[in-house]
């Protein structure tokens, strides 16, 4: 029975990158190759761990390769599935790179399970992000900035920052992801950047906020008028917009019933 | 009627869009454009949902009439102008505050902009055509527009119009001629048709025009849409549906939108709908629209002037499946695309997976549930190496029993009854039938 690989790397692009180059340069059987991206619960028989370093250089040539092999769409899907929320995404992402690179498979070979998982992650991480850029809501700030709460599931602050870049490039904004303190920052003219260990709360952007009761509560009336009273489904409003998206929105802030006294 | 000439953005925001809300469509999609220097926004094709309202419809646009001064008496139309109701109208600039203030946001993806007829149709298109085009090159708006076309309006003025807008649309609201003789008397099939051809014939002109210049003006480059309301005369699905069929053929048209009636005014010469508006039969309809533009069906083949309605149980491919036994069941590793799109609980992203999966090997039933397949319809029309999913009797009687969701309906298999001696039916129900695994529970247990 061969030995298993666990390689134990950062839960990043650029740190599942580094693992995937630092696996395939071991040498020890692709089959035997587990990427984990959190310490396992308990330790294993038969199983060896190797810790890898994130390391830019690597995860770029590996980024490279990937994108000339595989096309901007193929290097697409590897993306969102490596911001997925799940623990299995390394292994799955290692394993289908090597099916991919070898010939083996290609991204429509669902019969192998390897590749139907990661087209499973990547469905999950992109419904989310579609979720996302229409449910996002901005916030003007004094400064005229735009800033933005989130707390997605998977890893989509970079997504969703080159979203509203290539929409807004003439808007300063920030777009918080509070649930991993990270923030996305985009000056007019330049590249959205990743600050990570930083967080803002609800209560820090209402104090900066300029238009919180101008235009979200224009908004919050269009809402409600557009909507057909003979028509009326909550059902249907909270299966196409679940109630975990709608923290940050304003149109849902003042609809919660007062108390019964 | 109640004019609110000197009403805050606030009233007229909540006047007009009341107003608008009976225009269902809402789509932000079939614009690929992307975002530029000095200008804000853009469009993605497959449009994006910002919100969902009370009624569980899609916000997606700034959804508003211009104005809700209108000189034409729709007996259908909440605006109509012998309503006692609060009038508005928004300025251009208004509009475009509105939106570019919204969509920096990210409230909507748009501006769908309708409006009653203030004065004339020519003086209202232009003020759309106004609006508009300070949208564009004054507020540097690039991201999606969908423009109502005033029935009636000339020529000049929707061409222009259509330049800047990215889906224009022109409402057909009912199905025959008849009937919007008796429900529109300002409207006549002529009015709205001939801005609806104007539009297919200057598309058509236009991507010709692409064709040499990459650069041309693009017009109306998400094409055309209309709307049609379901339930307010005694129209058949049928008749709807092959009103919507020789829309998408003749006239090109993106999508017809279809809106259960809601009796707004309370009109002695429209129906009382006191259990509702009929969304089952608006259901239904949107479903089998969806099958003539991506399944490849007919609306002939759907229904018939014998069998004018859809069966208000089964979805129409269900439907249609069961009354086509001699064209099943269908080799899921052999047969095409076209061919597996028309197996009821196999749609188009199913049939895609499918042809391309078994390209590597043969698919098994196994595998046919991890791409997704509905096995739950699909299990009586397919077959995988010649074999079933589960024992099928191959009958209409017996198929339709089954599909038919009702309390002994069970998610994993055909249908198990227990027999009673008490049971006015009689052992003559559904045929026993094994579950997948091959267990044969339940045939004839008595119930004592």
């Amino acid at each position: 029975m061969q030995e298993k690989q666990r390689f134990l790397c950062e839960n990043s692009l650029d740190g599942l990158f580094t693992a995937v180059y630092d696996a395939w340069d071991s040498r020890c059987g692709h089959e035997n190759v587990e990427l984990a991206v959190q310490e396992p619960d308990n330790l294993e028989f038969f199983c060896r761990e190797h810790r890898t370093a994130t390391d830019p250089e690597k995860a770029a040539r590996v980024a490279r390769t990937l994108r000339r092999r595989l096309g901007s769409r193929g290097y697409e899907i590897l993306c969102y599935a490596a911001a997925s929320q799940f623990p299995d995404k390394g292994t799955a992402l290692y394993q289908s790179i090597v099916c991919l690179l070898t010939g083996r498979s290609d991204f429509t070979d669902r019969r192998n399970p390897h590749i139907r998982r990661l087209m499973e992650l990547y469905k999950n991480s992109f419904a989310e992000f579609d979720h996302l850029r229409g449910f996002l809501r901005f916030r003007e700030l004094s400064s005229g900035a735009l800033a933005s709460l989130i707390r997605p599931k998977n890893d989509l602050l970079l997504f969703l920052g080159a979203h509203f870049q290539e929409r807004m490039p003439e808007e300063a904004f920030l777009i918080c992801d509070s649930g991993r303190s990270r923030i996305c920052f985009h000056k007019p003219g330049a590249d959205c950047s990743l600050i990570s260990g930083l967080s803002l709360s609800e209560t820090e952007l209402s104090r900066y906020s300029s238009d919180a009761e101008t235009f979200e509560n224009l908004f919050r009336t269009f809402c409600r008028s557009i909507s057909i009273r003979e028509r009326e489904n909550p059902a249907l409003q909270r299966q196409m917009l679940p109630l975990r998206f709608r923290e940050f929105m304003p149109e849902f802030r003042q609809t919660q019933a007062p108390p019964d006294h | 009627m109640i004019l609110s000439q000197h009403a805050s953005l606030s009233e007229k925001l909540k006047i007009l869009s009341d107003a608008a809300k009976y225009d269902v469509a809402c789509t932000s999609s079939g614009s690929d454009r992307r975002g530029a220097r000095g200008r804000l926004g853009n469009c993605v094709p497959a449009g994006i949902c910002h919100s969902f309202s009370a009624d569980g419809r899609c916000i997606s646009l700034l959804k508003i009439l211009f104005t809700n001064e209108c000189v034409f008496d729709c007996r259908y139309c909440i605006n109509r102008s012998s309503n006692d109701v609060p009038r508005a109208s928004f300025t251009p600039d208004e509009v475009c505050t509105l939106t570019v203030e919204f969509y920096r946001r990210n409230y909507i993806e748009g501006l769908f902009l309708s409006s009653g007829i203030l004065r004339s149709p020519d003086y209202t298109m232009e003020l759309l055509a106004e609006t508009v085009y300070r949208l564009r090159t004054r507020y540097h708006f690039h991201g999606y527009i969908h423009l109502k076309a005033i029935p009636g309006a000339s020529q000049e003025l929707i061409e222009r119009a259509g330049y800047y807008a990215d889906r224009m649309s022109v409402n057909l609201e009912l199905a025959t001629a008849e009937g919007l003789r008796n429900l529109a008397p300002h409207k006549t099939r002529r009015t709205i048709l001939q801005p609806m051809r104007q539009i297919q014939t200057r598309r058509d002109a236009n991507r010709e025009e692409l064709s040499l210049y990459r650069h041309a003006p693009k017009f109306v480059p998400a094409g055309q849409s209309t709307q049609m309301i379901v339930g307010a005369l005694g129209e058949t699905d049928y008749e709807l549906l092959s009103t919507a069929q020789a829309l998408y053929h003749n006239f090109d048209l993106k999508r017809v939108f279809y809106s259960a009636f809601v009796n707004v005014n309370q009109d002695a010469s429209l129906p009382m709908l006191p259990q509702g508006p009929p969304l089952e039969r608006e259901h239904r309809l949107y479903q089998a629209d969806w099958l003539l533009r991506f399944y490849g069906f007919q609306a002939g083949e759907l229904l018939t002037p014998s069998r004018p309605n859809f069966h208000p149980l089964l979805d129409p491919k269900c439907d249609w499946a069961i009354r086509h036994l001699d064209l099943f069941p269908v080799e899921v590793n052999r047969a095409d695309y076209h061919t597996l799109l028309r197996v009821p609980g196999i749609g188009t992203a199913s049939a895609r997976r499918i042809t391309g999966a078994r390209r590597f090997g043969p698919l098994t039933f196994e595998d046919l549930k991890k791409l997704r397949v509905v096995l739950k319809r699909a299990q009586y029309f397919i077959t995988c190496g010649g074999k079933t999913f589960v024992p099928v009797k191959f009958d209409e009687d017996y198929i339709l029993r089954n599909l038919l969701p009702h309390p002994g309906f069970r998610e994993n298999g055909p249908e198990f009854r227990q027999l009673s001696l008490f049971d006015s039916e009689g052992p003559e129900g559904p045929a026993p039938s094994g579950r997948k695994g091959g267990s044969y529970a339940g045939k004839t247990a008595l119930s004592l």
